[in-house]
């Protein structure tokens, strides 16, 4: 008997050509859709980005940090810094957001990483909350009521309608490569490691994780897509502020909430939790506060009675995978040598 | 090859296992015994590095490991069976232990897989090399853990109630799969409440008593000292 190992099954097939109509049809949105639905789109695709990596973060690698925000605000401010007020072409000043909020976070998680569940935590959402003080505090980012993006350089983007089919192309860049990144991370070996660590963290290690070096390598990441989200968002609204900017409800507590419903520790989650996400919010913003308290009950009754999220549940009732990341064996029965 | 000096470890106010030293020879086969609640799992713990130690010292090939990693202890050569298993419930039996073999081996991943299911038939769990690990029943959760360890390539293998539950035949077949690891050259650390089981393997016999060695020495002379049997007496082993 020998074995070998595959990955995808031949529904995959399908699955791939469905996947690049949809990517087709998405690049073509501009032409269906109008402003107003275009940015919604815009602000669909970076929740989308963060709930990716908070997935990747919190389902995988055990890093409960609720304090992504952080990274959110940084890039924001650094967009209207670099493309705003320097004169840095639009495009290499989102790279650049991602990569500053990537720098921040190195030595942001050099001190988180030294504590421990909740305390990481906390940690992270006491770096945020630093975070927001310091830039109310400064005089050149507008201190506690912000900046706008200058109206003449948001004008050399194009007029409003072609600018807000610019932010989504770029939102939808963003989400794409963040959701691929994720993708291919899961399905090498260094996937191996984050999903050994979702399941077991301390056998993980016995069997040669190195749990530190993926947990910083994973927040380095989120950090990055979390800036470049930032960035663009904040864009697309021509202002920022430290309270927008560094909002746990808004970068945090609601990415939290698409994770847990679509599924914790599931990539494809994530995207069932955004369009449940955006069609409550949709339906039940009208109601102000208690909108709020309705999301948290929906989660909190999830976490008890489904906390494998609405994908688990799909995944374990029906082995499907979209994207596929296990390794399934074949067996090939070979023919018996005769005997001699 | 494994050396602990002195070594304590403190829960709260109980130190198990207490000023405790032990040498393992390379090649060596060693079995660890004692009553419930001895330390011996705590002193894989040490030597595994999910816990460090207090009070003294940990060495590996003559290299202070004290305060290692788990994942370092792993990438010098040492791997662990857990008595209570912990498999990776969301991968399948394959993943579980392709996470030792290509990790903690460190290889590439294809160039692993033909020893992953070496190390599968062998561990008897290659029929079910497709199911998700957390569906398996306990019996083949003990498996895993031995899978698992032998596909890091250990020099030393630690092993932490492998046998228990097991029918005579399956106790046979575990038994001869040790020995051949053992015979190979990896060292071993069996700590084992089914004493003919570990008999069968083991040249050497250590005693753990309320986190106190009492004895170490050549497994049958162990096993006739008194004070031994005054422990075991009553007990069907
Ligand atoms: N997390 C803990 N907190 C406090 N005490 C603990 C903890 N874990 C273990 N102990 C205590 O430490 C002692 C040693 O436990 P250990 O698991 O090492 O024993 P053991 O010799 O492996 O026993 P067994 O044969 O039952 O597996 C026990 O008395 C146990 O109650
Ligand atoms: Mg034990």
């Amino acid at each position: 008997m020998t074995y070998s190992v595959t990955r995808t099954k031949n529904y995959h097939y399908v699955i791939g050509f469905v996947c690049v109509v949809m990517l087709i049809l998405l690049i073509l949105l501009p032409t269906f859709l109008g402003k107003a639905s275009l940015r919604l789109a815009t602000e669909m695709a970076g929740y989308m980005a963060l709930a990716v990596m908070w997935n990747l973060l919190a389902g995988y690698a055990g890093v409960m940090s609720i304090g992504q925000q952080t990274f959110v605000g940084i890039g924001g401010y650094a967009l209207f810094i670099l493309a705003g007020f320097s004169g840095l072409p639009l495009i290499p000043s989102i790279l650049s957001a991602g990569i500053i909020s990537a720098l921040f976070a190195i030595p942001v998680g050099f001190i988180l990483f030294r504590l421990n569940g909740a305390y990481f935590a906390i940690g992270s959402w006491v770096i945020a909350e630093i975070f927001l003080l310091l830039t109310a505090q400064s005089v050149w980012l507008g201190a506690g009521s912000g900046m706008s993006f200058p109206t003449a350089v948001a004008k050399s983007f194009g007029n409003s309608t072609e600018r807000a089919a610019l932010f989504w192309w770029i939102a939808l860049t963003i989400a794409i490569v963040a959701f691929t990144t994720a993708y291919f991370w899961l399905r090498s070996s260094r996937g191996l490691a984050l999903t050994a660590m979702r399941d077991d963290e301390t056998a993980a290690a016995s069997l040669g994780v190195d749990i530190t070096r993926n947990k910083f390598a994973v927040y380095l990441l989120a950090a990055a897509i979390a800036g470049m989200v930032g960035s663009v968002l904040f864009l697309g609204k021509l202002r920022i502020s430290p309270t927008a900017a560094y909002d746990i409800n808004e970068w945090t507590a609601s990415i939290i909430f698409i994770v847990v419903i679509g599924g914790i520790g599931r990539l494809e989650g994530v995207i069932i939790g955004v369009f449940v996400f955006f069609t409550l919010r949709y339906y039940l913003a009208d109601f102000g506060t208690y909108y709020l308290m309705a999301l948290g009950a929906i989660a909190i009754l999830m976490m008890i009675k489904l906390p494998k999220g609405i994908w688990g549940i799909v995944y374990e009732k029906m082995e499907i995978e979209i994207f596929p990341l296990r390794r399934n064996i074949i067996q090939t029965q070979k023919e018996k040598p005769s005997h001699h | 090859m494994l050396k602990l000096q002195n070594v304590s470890f403190q829960y709260g106010a109980l130190t198990i296992p207490d000023n405790v030293s032990i040498e393992v020879f390379e090649g060596e086969a060693v079995g660890v015994i004692g009553p419930n609640g001895a330390g011996k799992s705590t002193l894989l713990d040490l030597i595994m590095g999910s816990k460090t130690p207090q009070r003294g010292k940990i060495f590996f090939n003559n290299r202070e490991i004290s305060v290692f990693t788990s994942q370092k202890r792993c990438a010098i050569g040492i791997a662990r069976a857990y008595q209570i298993p912990r498999p990776f419930y969301g991968m399948s039996v394959f993943e579980n232990v392709l996470v030792g073999a290509t990790l903690g081996g460190r290889f590439r991943e294809s160039i692993v897989y033909e020893k992953c299911f070496l190390v599968l038939e062998k561990t008897g769990l290659i029929e079910k090399a497709q199911e998700q690990a957390g569906s398996l029943r306990l019996l083949d959760r003990k498996r895993l853990e031995l899978a698992r360890a032998l596909a890091t390539s250990p020099k030393l293998l630690l092993l932490d109630e492998v046998a228990g539950g097991l029918t005579d035949i399956e106790c046979q077949d575990l038994i001869s799969t040790i020995r051949r690891v053992n015979e190979l050259g990896v060292t071993i650390i069996w700590i084992e409440h089914i004493v003919h089981a570990l008999l069968a393997v083991v040249d050497r016999l250590c005693v753990i008593d309320q986190g106190q060695k009492i004895a170490d020495g050549i497994a049958h002379n162990v096993i006739e000292l008194p004070k031994i049997k005054e422990i075991y007496m009553g007990t069907p082993e």
